[in-house]
């Protein structure tokens, strides 16, 4: 594994378009590792509930009633 | 920081079926793992609704990334307004699926991604268009790679 400070030196060898095309993709990469342990973080809390395998046609039922209700709430008939 | 061309919005079904890595929906799951090449709007309506999907500690790691992320994930707390949720309405669309749309186009979003089979019929030839989470991929691919 190199240092920091030789990442660091490779990085400013590189041209700016080049610095700020590494700059985009780490930020994705850390973004990706944000949204993955959060889907984690889901995946354990539906397994501890025993919701994990539950049918999509369940989770569309749930999805659709809250949709409604709260676009009932916000804009009422 | 460059802020990628497209900005789509995601349903709320692409965010719970992708978070939950469902295998039934793995395009939702392919798409998630995109952002960053494509760039999200998240209105108020689809906040509400994760608000209710997620738990509180979920809900603060999701806003965590979208407050870290603002180029990738940018939040509305707009409503919105209820002419535009009329008008999409009047096309067919059921009340909830209306404010998604009526969000898009108030936002400047042409296209939202949805796995919502009634909402990808009814939307047909306005000036908001919903593709599947699938077809997104599709044509990331063939823009991206």
């Amino acid at each position: 594994m190199q240092s920091i400070d030789d990442l660091a030196n490779v990085i400013t060898d590189l041209d700016p378009s080049e610095q700020q095309v590494l700059l985009d993709r780490v930020a994705q990469l850390n973004f990706q590792k944000g949204l993955h342990d959060l889907a984690e973080k889901v995946r354990a809390r539906l397994a501890h509930e025993g919701a994990l395998g539950a049918q999509p046609e369940q989770v569309w039922a749930e999805l659709h009633r809250i949709r409604e209700q709260i676009a009932e709430h916000d804009y009422p008939t | 920081m460059t802020t990628p061309p497209e900005r789509w919005l995601l349903d709320t079904n692409v965010w719970v079926f992708g978070l939950r890595r469902d295998d039934a929906f793995s395009a939702c799951t392919q798409l998630m793992d995109h952002i960053g090449s494509f760039s999200v709007l998240i209105p108020l309506q689809v906040l509400k609704e994760l608000n209710l999907a997620l738990t509180e500690d979920e809900m603060r790691d999701f806003y965590r990334l979208v407050n870290r992320y603002p180029e990738f994930i940018e939040v509305s707390w707009q409503p919105a307004s209820i002419e535009l949720v009329k008008f999409y309405e009047g096309h067919g669309c059921r009340k909830g699926d209306a404010v998604i749309a009526a969000h898009a186009e108030a936002s400047g979003i042409r296209t939202i991604v949805s796995e919502n089979r009634q909402f990808l019929q009814t939307l047909t030839d306005l000036r908001v268009k919903v593709m599947t989470a699938d077809e997104a991929e599709t044509h990331l691919s063939k823009t991206l790679f």
